[in-house]
């Protein structure tokens, strides 16, 4: 069982991210921040009592409403505990700009988000392939 | 001492001769009881002679020296003794003048009459002079010649003078007729007679002989303009009462019908006791002048009017640098007055900090005759600083030697705002586009996606819902590329970041038909290109614009036939042309133009696309200075050509 954060303010796209980890049959708990603000503020209480643990992995929407998406990577690594995790970045975003922000602040894997069904169903088997 | 004429030392030798010969008269007569006072006589004659400057002496009939007065001995530095009874050869004179002395003595000797004549002469002390001399006959009372007298004088310093008159005369004669028009009068004013040369009578309308004979001013005042009449009397009258100059300028009206404009000047010299006696003067024919300045004022007066009608602040300085006018709109800006602004009083309406550096160009100007431009800061009456672009001009004579300078200021503050708003909303363009790309196509992936999951989930094999599926999704591909090629058009009009260096057009195709690459399998097309210069551009814009081209003759290709598109490129003039043909179903002339425009399309149904391809290749030809038209024959293939500079040959 694989503890997933999912930043992603798009609720159908938290179903698609759900459909594809299902569909590769990825044992997970999903816990979802709706905007960057939600993110961080997971960020700082999570592994204490009455609250979800550290992830193992983190799936990020850059285009977040409050806070952007790079603060939340960035915020991220400050947690000693977070350092290693791999974040997969999950966005409609294209462009060189954002892949290299990205690039520099670490990241496991780009996705970009398809407009097929099929090919968004793909980020299950990305998913496997990282956390093993 | 005043020299005596030539007459009267004849009169005062003539005397003395007359005291001699009563003398001898006397001495003859055996009185000689008389004796004393004949020698009293002779010493009063030799003090008389010797106190004359004139040089004098006496030749007996053989024309040999009989006397010489003191001068004369001076002169010759020698002794009486030494030259009685000797003649001019004798004392050493150059033979020349010794030969025409001694041939003039014979003269007056044979004649009787006086002989007058001149000659340089070397005295002993080595000063060579010029004397002019008379030898006069003494003739008894019988009238039998006795003697020849000679009186001499140095007329050197007169003759010099005389040779410098003349000579400005002449030279006054010459400037007078050179002068053009020139006129001189001479009013006797006692006797009111103005004597006047021809030129002067003809500028009145007066009989030139009437006036050589005397004319009463009053028939010169007849002939001046009635409007200057007035203060022409006023002057040469004050002028007669004071004796002093009189200096005018006036019109005299010619039997033409027409004017004249004349400068007079003239001197009136009174006697002792103040009354005018001659009044002498000349006259100019300065029409020309007269005529040129008027033109000027009104040249002069047109450009104020022009300088005026501007919306500029303009002025003018001398050649020094010095401005003498302002056009009213600078009063109105800076709220001053030409009283606090001539010269160089403007620097009160700049800002002490940019100052130095505008005196610094101007003086730079001034010193080298050179035109420039700055933009400056100038103070308006509200105390406000507004930003000018000042441009100034020297104006040369033909000589090339600056004569004025002329200045405008214009006001740029508002046009700098409206830059820097262009600027910024160029900016918020470009936000806008990405913002746009990106919000834009969310909602469109979602539609695409989440229809698919309702035909997956309960669709299954259902026909009819895969059909309204394949609807939905080409409406959303062609909404894509709706925003996709809109953003592409906004980018190519509205990028800041212009590159326009070196485009290899050749790169630019290649890199075409490798994005092409599928439908150029599909379609069967054979692509041929010829050798394609570099022009100046940027590679991978014109990269799209073959794109679009290429993708035209692909899609507009006739049915059933394999597309074939030529590249080409041939100069025109100073261009780079490029052509690209197709042999696909082409397009009626008179769409030529119609098809750039902003979602123009001839195909409506028959063929996918946006309609925008070409308006971009156009916004993309035309930032780089080109052009982009094309030719089509309905079901016989379309060219379409693009031309753009060549890349020079210092920067390949």
């Amino acid at each position: 069982m694989i503890k997933i954060l999912l930043a992603e303010d798009n609720q159908g796209d938290v179903l698609l991210v759900k459909q594809a980890l299902e569909e590769h049959h990825i044992l997970h708990e999903l816990y979802v921040a709706r905007d960057g603000a939600e993110a961080i503020e997971y960020l700082a209480t999570m592994g204490s009592p009455g609250h979800p643990p550290c992830p193992d992995l983190m799936l990020l929407d850059l285009n977040l409403p409050k806070i952007d998406g790079a603060d939340v990577l960035r915020e991220f690594r400050k947690h000693r505990s977070c350092l290693l995790t791999p974040v997969i970045v999950v966005t409609s975003s294209d462009t060189q700009k954002d892949r290299n922000r990205m690039a520099d602040l670490g990241v496991a894997h780009y996705f970009r988000k398809p407009s097929d069904l099929d090919d968004f169903m793909k980020l299950g088997e990305i998913v496997r392939q990282i956390t093993g | 001492m005043e020299l005596a004429t030539t007459e009267d030392l004849v009169a005062r030798i003539r005397s003395l001769e007359k005291l001699l010969e009563e003398a001898r008269e006397s001495s003859a007569r055996g009185n000689h009881k008389n004796e004393a006072d004949f020698q009293r006589r002779t010493h009063v004659f030799d003090v008389l002679l010797s106190t004359l400057p004139d040089l004098i002496c006496t030749f007996d009939l053989d024309g040999r020296f009989t006397f010489a007065n003191p001068a004369l001995l001076r002169l010759w530095q020698k002794p009486l003794e030494e030259i009685i009874g000797k003649n001019t050869f004798d004392l050493g004179y150059p033979p020349d003048l010794a030969a025409r002395i001694q041939g003039e003595v014979q003269t007056v000797i044979s004649t009787k009459r006086q002989v007058r004549n001149l000659t340089p002469f070397t005295g002993g002390d080595g000063q060579t002079r010029v004397y002019e001399y008379i030898f006069s006959p003494v003739l008894t009372g019988d009238n039998s010649l006795e003697q020849v007298t000679c009186t001499a004088r140095d007329v050197t310093e007169r003759r010099a003078a005389e040779e410098s008159l003349r000579k400005s005369e002449e030279r006054l004669t010459l400037a007078l007729s050179a002068g053009g028009g020139v006129g001189t009068w001479d009013w006797d004013v006692a006797a009111d007679r103005v004597y006047c040369d021809a030129r002067f009578a003809r500028l009145f309308s007066i009989d030139p002989d009437d006036a050589a004979a005397g004319t009463p001013v009053s028939a010169f005042f007849r002939a001046i303009h009635p409007g200057d009449r007035p203060v022409v009397e006023e002057r040469l009258q004050l002028a007669a009462e004071t004796g002093g100059e009189f200096a005018a300028e006036y019109r005299v009206m010619q039997q033409a019908g027409d004017f004249k404009w004349l400068y007079a000047r003239g001197r009136c010299h009174c006697d002792e006791s103040g009354n005018p006696l001659r009044f002498p003067g000349v006259v100019f024919d300065i029409t020309e002048r007269k005529l040129a300045d008027e033109a000027l004022r009104e040249r002069e007066a047109d450009l104020r009017v022009l300088a005026e009608s501007i919306p500029q602040m303009a002025w003018t300085a001398d050649e020094t640098g010095n401005i003498f006018w302002y056009n009213q709109r600078w009063y109105d800006y800076t709220g001053t007055t030409l009283e606090e602004m001539r010269g160089w009083g403007w620097q009160k309406v700049h800002d002490p900090d940019v100052l130095p550096r505008v005196l610094a160009e101007w003086k730079k100007a001034l010193a080298t005759g050179e035109p420039f431009e700055m933009v400056f800061p100038i103070r308006g009456a509200d105390g406000e600083f507004r930003s000018f672009l000042t441009l100034v001009k020297p104006v040369k004579d033909s000589e090339g030697k600056v004569t004025r300078w002329f200045g405008s200021n214009t006001d740029i503050t508002d046009q700098r705002k409206t830059e820097e708003e262009l600027h910024r909303v160029n900016r918020e363009l470009e936000e806008f586009a990405y913002v746009a790309s990106h919000d834009l196509q969310e909602p469109l992936r979602m539609v695409n996606i989440y229809t698919q999951m309702i035909l997956k989930q309960v669709g299954g094999q259902n026909p009819e819902l895969m059909q309204y599926e394949s609807f939905v999704r080409q409406g959303v591909k062609r909404m894509e590329t709706l925003i996709h090629d809109l953003l592409t058009f906004s980018r190519a009009v509205h990028t800041e970041e212009l590159s326009i260096g070196t485009a290899d057009l050749h790169a630019a195709l290649t890199e075409a038909e490798s994005v092409l690459g599928a439908r150029i399998q599909d379609s069967g097309a054979e692509i041929t290109a010829s050798v394609l210069p570099r022009v100046r551009g940027d590679t991978s814009q014109l990269s799209h614009v073959f794109q679009n081209l290429l993708s035209n003759a692909l899609k507009y290709r006739k049915k059933d036939v394999a597309p074939k598109i030529k590249v080409s490129c041939a100069r025109a003039d100073d261009r780079w042309v490029v052509a690209v043909e197709d042999n696909g179903i082409g397009f009626e002339q008179r769409y030529a133009e119609r098809i750039f425009g902003l979602f123009k399309r001839l195909h409506q149904d028959a063929f996918s696309g946006t309609g925008l391809g070409l308006a971009i290749c156009q916004r993309i030809i035309e930032r780089y200075g080109g052009k982009i038209w094309a030719e089509g024959r309905p079901g016989d293939g379309a060219t379409f050509y693009f031309s753009l500079s060549p890349v020079e040959e210092s920067q390949k």
